[in-house]
């Protein structure tokens, strides 16, 4: 525990609470318990890193940390040398559109598209980069053309769907390189971040007649993941959160598309058949068990997320697709504000800012203010934390116990509770002559 | 015996009747003959009575000449010597006219009787004296239908008759305005100050008996047969709408009905016995009036018997036949009494025993011949034909029945007294003789125990063929009380004696039982105590106690037990036992009253009053019961009919009918079973039937529970009415009982309810889901054993039957949002009991959410909760908190933060652990690699040739532009952004920090660029 701490990572954690978001970096300082599901998931990333593949779908309560878990989870992926995609679902970012909002969310993926050196996203240029440097050494080496050696590196993408205009998509950008053309490099980037939107553009910008879509958005992700491998990477991991988008869709049948594509990733990630490809999909309670519109709404989801029935009374599997996160305990609070006051001091102990009994007077102060919400739901505590922890650094001599009496405490809303009325979602025409009556 | 009746010596009159009218009436053989002395002038009968009262209304001149006088010597005031003079004179004038009128006003009758009118005349004056012993007498109009109201009080005895004036003591009765004087010759009415005569031929004489509402007072001597209330009921009790409502006395009167022509009277007497002795003596005056040609042959005692019946010669076989005489009442003749063994033969009838036998023997009151006394000097007819029972008076005597009777009497004696019809005046005269015995000869005498056993025996033995007599069956038993009181004391150790079911007194054994346990301290046994409430005349005998007396008797006795456990002690007090004892025979004239040295404790209020209050609630509690079986008749069994008894007997009754309920019950239920409604409805024998109605389930559930067992579904519970072919849950109850159910329990059962759907909705209950419920049910610590034991039973049947949603709506509206919330929580906690929330249990939670008036969305929210947090069965002492439903979190005080220390010690742990698991990922400890490692010379460790060669340029400075690099790279044949990515992941991996960074303009960390160029090793 006596790591130092690194004044970025610090700095990250800090800034990030005070503005109610959950840091991208330094997450590892103020994790707190939860040891049994790091411990999965790291197994899990490990094995993604040696080539296998997974799904998981964290579940938890509005508040109870599971964006906070994906970053620490990805952040854990890129240290392990994956590169990591991630995204929030929202109405116009789906798995399975037919607006371009599947290819809208892909294109969310890419652009953070993240590596241990580039961990803020935009990583997709180097990684592709990375890749062509390697097959220009390589055609240095063996005197060959490197454009026949970018080819033949990928020749096991060019058997997956797509997989072969993806190779002259990375062909083309080595030739924007080689012949200093930077519009072709761009195009070729574009087009690997989704950007097309029209074959007919790509045709004339690239020469190849496929873009990605919102049919072939996983088939895409698939390639990614096997390139990043090319590219001396280990593999890929997906990050989707807020998945509960999906169980709001008001259209029975976009829902239903959408879990269908869920289950196509749920079968692939289980049977191993895409390589250093893991998903971990991040959703409330309701978006996995509500049998009319959550994911047991689908029967083939429903028997394969059904948990293990001999984990029962105090035994855990933490094997299984489905990760439950329990909601914060009071305890749990109480130690998140110790490690919080540990990270501002930086991990001097001899810097803290408040006694333990501080922190107890803090939690009461909040328990008064919005009862038990303050640690269920600890966005806007946690923040007014970092916030009073700022004010008694700044003015050295001022008492803990005058400022906490100023210090407002907001109830935390849950954002997501409404429905997404989509009637544009309606895929094709057999649907509106469904509408349609006389 | 005549001048203890006379007021006035007989030569009174004369002396001061010089102006009297004198007549003298001279009876001889029955015709009154009447001769006016001063004229010598003989008078008829109607001419006598005229006489009198013509003379009667005589005027009287007095008051005119007084008030002459007075007017003359006003007028005369100027000379006041005569005017004084005159007024003097004419005061004294006036006075002398009225005494002269007072007498020419008086008839005195001088009447001469002759031995027979005589003697009969003293019959009819022991009548009327016999009347005047009544505690009271009224004139009542005959036909009037309330007597009560239109009842004048008389006075029977010698009233005086105005303006006639006789030697002898004339009776009467007088009430009012009215008076009725019985004359030796003729009955004289006075009304209106005339009188009218009344020939004792034409009298006729009705007895008969009233019973009557008696609102004032109460007669001493009269009976009191009944009761009423002020407010009656039609059936005769209590109308309940009326709060004062007092229980007025029936009192049986005997009314004697006078009728002669169109006069009639009619009088009401306290004492049916004295009325009935007036009437028999007056019938027989009458009758000895009116048969003149006959007064001879009469066969009145007093009369010499002349025999023209042939009569066998009486042969006594223990003594001489007396001869027979004028009267015996005035010679002492030998009589006997006949001891048991013996025999005496008389008219040809062999008697048995104990009867008095001979003559002379008068009766204790002094002036009769002794009733019982069997006179072998009587003369007998030859056969009983002719003989009418009901001829034999009242009060029957030996000597004044006739011939053929008494022939019918002796034949029944020889026959062993035992024929079952016959007269029961026969069995009376025969009593009479056994009551003189034993209560005069015998009375206190120590001696003679044998005799006096074998005479109650035999007393008995009457009883026992003669009992259905009412009247019989009174005196015999009453006798046999005193008798017994009189020579031993009752055996207290004994069940109390049997009573008649109307008794309107307590049962003299009663009473000295009682007293001698209050003198020995010892408590009342129930049955002794049962008899002293229920023969109190102060206790409502309602119809519930009457027609369920069997049990009456067994509730009593359970709640005298509850009540007072050992039993009543009852405080000896200082009133002494009285046994009074009035004798069936007219011999006795008074009472008789046998002193105790026992206390008498039924005298004292507060004891009998409390017992009273334990039997009125007794037959109070049996009331329903008693109803059910008014309207059927033959539903005593019908378990309807067993609902409506108090548990307690159901439960404990020895009643074979309800032992065999029980017992039924016992081997089929054990400690618990499921039956099919079929067989349950058999085994308590209730009819069979396609629909039970929620009626009949009621009674069902409330029998079973009295007989000791509960059902469910209970119907008063809030269970559906068993349909055919259900199964029903039976349980042995334990504890108290109740009869509906608590807001708690409701809410518990409906909780069951509802979780075992919730549990059998992925298709089958879970061993872990039933015991998540049992335990939930053997903790639910706010219901009482008795529920609890019913929650259990309930669960056991919904686990069962798994009844449908049929229902709860209903239910669930009764309770509160905050136990709705409670609920719902549970029933996640039921699905999760086997660690798994199946889809199914989501989607029934989901259900049951919605019917609880619960968000829905909610289910989800706890469902993961109840999946992420270890389920933890709170210790049973917590849920003590009265709470009806479980509470999965305790509540929190608001603003009161209470940290679990051993909860932050084990999170600290844990951070620990995943600090120390994330410190391994994210702080790796790969130290920096040696110099001497390098893999190409002139290579960076890990970077290709070209791009070490970039590194050694990008070291020169610190800040680059994105198109310098470029450049740069593209000089060197290098993808700038690939080249970049490949020395921050080696300056990663080797220094764990990023050596450039930023895109316009790039930061270059020149000190670790340098110290990774330092590594490079030249081959």
């Amino acid at each position: 525990m006596s790591v130092s701490i690194r004044p970025k990572d610090r700095d990250a954690v800090l800034q990030s609470l005070r503005a109610g978001v959950v840091p991208r970096l330094g997450l590892h300082l103020i994790q707190v318990g939860r040891a049994r599901e790091v411990e999965a998931m790291l197994a899990d990333i490990e094995r993604l890193a040696d080539g296998g593949s997974g799904i998981r779908f964290v579940i938890g309560e509005y508040g109870s940390g599971k964006t906070f878990f994906l970053n620490l989870l990805r952040s854990i992926a890129l240290e392990k040398r994956l590169v990591t995609v991630h995204a929030d679902l929202t109405p116009d970012r789906r798995l399975q559109a037919s607006g371009g909002q599947a290819r809208s969310l892909y294109a969310e993926l890419t652009r953070n598209i993240s590596t241990r050196s580039k961990p803020d996203g935009g990583a997709m240029a180097s990684i592709v980069e990375r890749f062509v440097t390697e097959a220009l050494r390589q055609a240095k080496e063996q005197n060959s053309n490197p454009e026949d050696i970018i080819h033949s590196r990928l020749q096991d993408l060019a058997e997956m769907t797509g997989g072969y205009d993806f190779a002259a998509v990375i062909a083309a950008y080595w030739k924007g390189h080689d012949t200093g053309n930077e519009q072709l490099k761009s195009d070729a980037v574009r087009w690997l971040r989704g950007e097309f939107s029209t074959r007919i553009d790509a045709r004339s910008a690239l020469g190849v007649r496929t873009i990605v879509d919102d049919a072939s958005v996983y088939d895409h992700l698939k390639l990614m993941a096997r390139f990043v491998r090319h590219a001396g990477f280990r593999g890929m991991l997906v990050l989707l959160d807020e998945m509960v988008n999906l169980y709001k869709l008001a259209n029975t049948q976009a829902r239903n598309g959408n879990y269908e594509q869920i289950l196509r990733i749920l079968n692939d990630s289980l049977q191993g058949v895409s390589v250093g490809l893991g998903f971990l999909l991040g959703g409330t309670p309701e978006f996995l068990m509500d049998t009319r519109r959550g994911l047991y709404s689908y029967p083939a989801l429903q028997s394969r997320l059904a948990e293990n029935t001999f984990a029962a009374q105090g035994l855990v599997d933490y094997t299984g697709p489905v990760l439950r996160l329990s909601s914060l305990s009071q305890e749990d609070f109480y130690v998140l504000l110790t490690k919080l006051r540990h990270v501002h001091a930086a991990g001097d102990g001899a810097k803290y800012l408040l006694p333990d009994d501080g922190l107890k007077a803090f939690m009461e102060h909040c328990a008064k203010r919005i009862g038990e919400a303050y640690f269920r739901t600890p966005r806007t505590t946690v923040t007014s934390f970092v916030n009073l922890l700022s004010v008694l650094d700044q003015n050295p001599g001022t008492s803990w116990q005058q400022l906490l009496g100023g210090v407002e405490i907001v109830k935390d809303q849950d954002p997501s509770a409404f429905e997404i009325a989509d009637a544009a979602e309606v895929p094709g025409g057999d649907e509106s002559l469904a509408d349609f009556r006389l | 015996m005549l001048q203890t009746f006379s007021s006035d010596a007989p030569g009174q009159g004369r002396t001061q009747a010089s102006s009297i009218t004198e007549i003298l009436v001279t009876g001889e053989r029955g015709a009154f003959s009447y001769l006016e002395l001063a004229t010598g002038r003989t008078l008829t009968a109607s001419e006598f009575v005229c006489g009198i009262n013509s003379r009667a209304a005589r005027r009287n001149a007095a008051p005119w000449v007084f008030v002459l006088g007075l007017l003359a010597s006003v007028m005369l005031a100027g000379v006041p010597e005569i005017a004084l003079g005159l007024f003097a004179a004419t005061t004294i004038f006036a006075v002398f006219l009225n005494r002269d009128c007072q007498r020419h006003r008086q008839t005195a009758a001088d009447y001469r009787l002759d031995a027979a009118q005589q003697s009969a005349f003293v019959v009819l004056q022991d009548g009327v004296k016999a009347l005047s012993r009544s505690s009271a007498i009224w004139r009542v109009p005959p036909n009037s239908s309330s007597f009560v109201s239109a009842r004048v009080g008389a006075h029977a005895g010698l009233p005086e008759a105005p303006w006639i004036r006789s030697a002898i003591a004339i009776p009467g009765i007088a009430a009012g305005s009215e008076s009725i004087h019985f004359f030796p010759d003729q009955l004289l009415i006075r009304t209106r100050g005339m009188y009218a005569p009344i020939s004792y031929t034409d009298l006729k004489v009705h007895l008969q008996t009233a019973d009557m509402a008696e609102t004032s007072w109460v007669p001493a001597d009269s009976t009191t047969v009944g009761q009423t209330w002020r407010h009656a009921r039609r059936d005769g009790g209590p109308d309940r709408r009326y709060r004062d409502n007092p229980a007025i006395p029936v009192n049986r009167y005997a009314l004697v009905i006078l009728r002669a022509n169109q006069y009639e009277v009619g009088i009401l007497v306290s004492s049916v016995r004295e009325a009935d002795g007036f009437v028999s003596a007056l019938r027989s005056f009458a009758g000895f009036a009116a048969a003149k040609p006959f007064a001879t042959q009469d066969v009145h005692p007093a009369q010499p018997p002349k025999m023209p019946l042939s009569t066998p010669e009486p042969t006594v076989t223990a003594m001489p036949a007396p001869v027979p005489s004028v009267s015996l009442a005035e010679r002492p003749e030998s009589w006997r009494w006949v001891a048991k063994r013996e025999t005496v033969t008389v008219a040809g009838f062999e008697i048995p025993g104990l009867i008095y036998f001979g003559r002379g023997l008068s009766a204790l009151s002094g002036y009769d011949a002794e009733p019982a006394l069997i006179n072998p000097s009587l003369p007998v007819a030859s056969s009983s034909t002719g003989f009418d029972p009901v001829s034999i008076p009242y009060w029957p005597s030996y000597g004044g029945i006739e011939p053929a009777a008494r022939h019918a009497y002796l034949s029944w004696h020889a026959d062993g007294r035992a024929a079952p019809d016959a007269p029961i005046s026969f069995v009376f005269l025969y009593f009479y003789g056994i009551e003189r015995r034993i209560l005069y000869d015998l009375g206190t005498k120590s001696s003679g125990n044998d005799e006096w056993a074998s005479v109650l025996a035999e007393v008995r033995r009457l009883l026992s063929i003669y009992g259905a007599n009412s009247s019989f069956r009174g005196y015999a038993s009453r006798f046999l009380d005193i008798a017994e009181a009189v020579r031993k004391s009752p055996d207290i150790n004994c069940p109390p004696p049997e009573t008649a079911a109307q008794a309107y007194e307590l049962p003299v054994r009663l009473k000295m039982g009682l007293g001698q346990m209050a003198q020995e301290g010892r408590p009342i046994p129930p049955a002794w105590a049962r008899l002293w409430a229920t023969t109190d005349p102060a206790f409502p005998r309602r119809t519930s106690f009457l027609r369920c007396r069997e049990y009456f008797d067994e509730l009593f006795d359970v709640r005298y037990c509850e009540r007072f456990a050992e039993g009543v002690v009852v405080k000896p007090n200082k009133t002494l036992l009285q046994i009074e004892y009035r004798p069936a025979s007219a011999s006795f004239s008074n009472s008789i009253v046998a002193k105790t040295q026992v206390p008498d404790v039924t005298a004292l209020k507060e004891p009998a009053g409390k017992l009273r209050a334990l039997a009125e609630a007794c037959s109070e509690e049996l009331a329903p019961f008693s109803r059910y079986l008014g309207r059927n008749p033959n539903g005593a069994k019908d378990l309807a009919a067993l609902a409506l008894l108090p548990p307690i007997l159901l439960s404990q009754s020895r009643t074979e009918h309800i032992q065999q309920l029980r017992d039924r019950l016992a081997a089929a239920a054990g400690p618990g079973a499921l039956l099919r409604r079929e067989e349950l409805l058999q085994l308590v024998e209730f009819p069979q039937s396609e629909g039970l109605s929620k009626r009949d389930a009621v009674a069902l559930a409330q029998t079973l529970a009295s007989a000791g067992f509960g059902i469910e579904p209970d119907v008063r519970f809030g269970g559906a009415a068993p349909t055919a072919g259900s199964r029903i849950f039976v349980f042995p109850l334990v504890g108290v009982v109740s009869n509906a159910p608590t807001p708690a329990y409701s809410a518990a059962t409906l909780l069951i309810h509802l979780a075992t759907i919730v549990a059998a909705a992925d298709g089958s209950v879970s061993v872990e889901e039933q015991a998540h419920l049992e335990n939930h049910v053997a903790a639910a610590l706010h219901l009482s054993d008795s529920e609890r034991l019913r929650l259990d039973a309930h669960l056991r049947w919904t686990l069962a039957e798994r009844s449908g949603m049929s229902g709860i709506k209903k239910r669930i509206e009764a309770l509160t949002s905050s136990q709705r919330e409670d609920i719902g929580e549970f029933l996640v906690s039921v699905a999760n009991a086997d660690g798994y929330i199946s889809p199914e249990e989501i989607e029934s939670l989901g259900r049951m959410y919605r019917l609880l008036g619960l968000n829905p969305q909610d289910v989800y929210s706890h469902a993961h909760a109840a999946a992420t947090e270890p389920v933890s069965v709170e210790p049973a002492e917590q849920t003590a908190s009265g709470f009806a439903l479980p509470r999965r979190r305790p509540e929190k005080a608001q603003g009161i933060v209470r940290l679990d220390e051993e909860a932050v010690e084990a999170k600290l742990r844990e951070t620990a652990a995943v600090s120390a698991l994330l410190a391994s990922v994210f702080v790796e400890e790969t130290p920096p690699a040696p110099a001497s490692i390098a893999e190409e010379s002139g290579c960076i460790a890990g970077l290709s040739e070209e791009t070490s060669a970039f590194v050694r340029f990008l070291v020169t400075k610190a800040a680059w532009t994105r198109e310098e690099l470029e450049a740069a790279a593209e000089a060197r044949a290098l993808l700038l952004d690939g080249t970049i990515e490949a020395i921050n992941d080696t300056a990663l991996d080797s220094c764990d920090e990023l050596a450039i960074e930023g895109d316009e303009p790039v930061e270059v960390n020149i000190a670790l660029l340098t110290s990774l160029i330092e590594r490079t090793v030249t081959v």
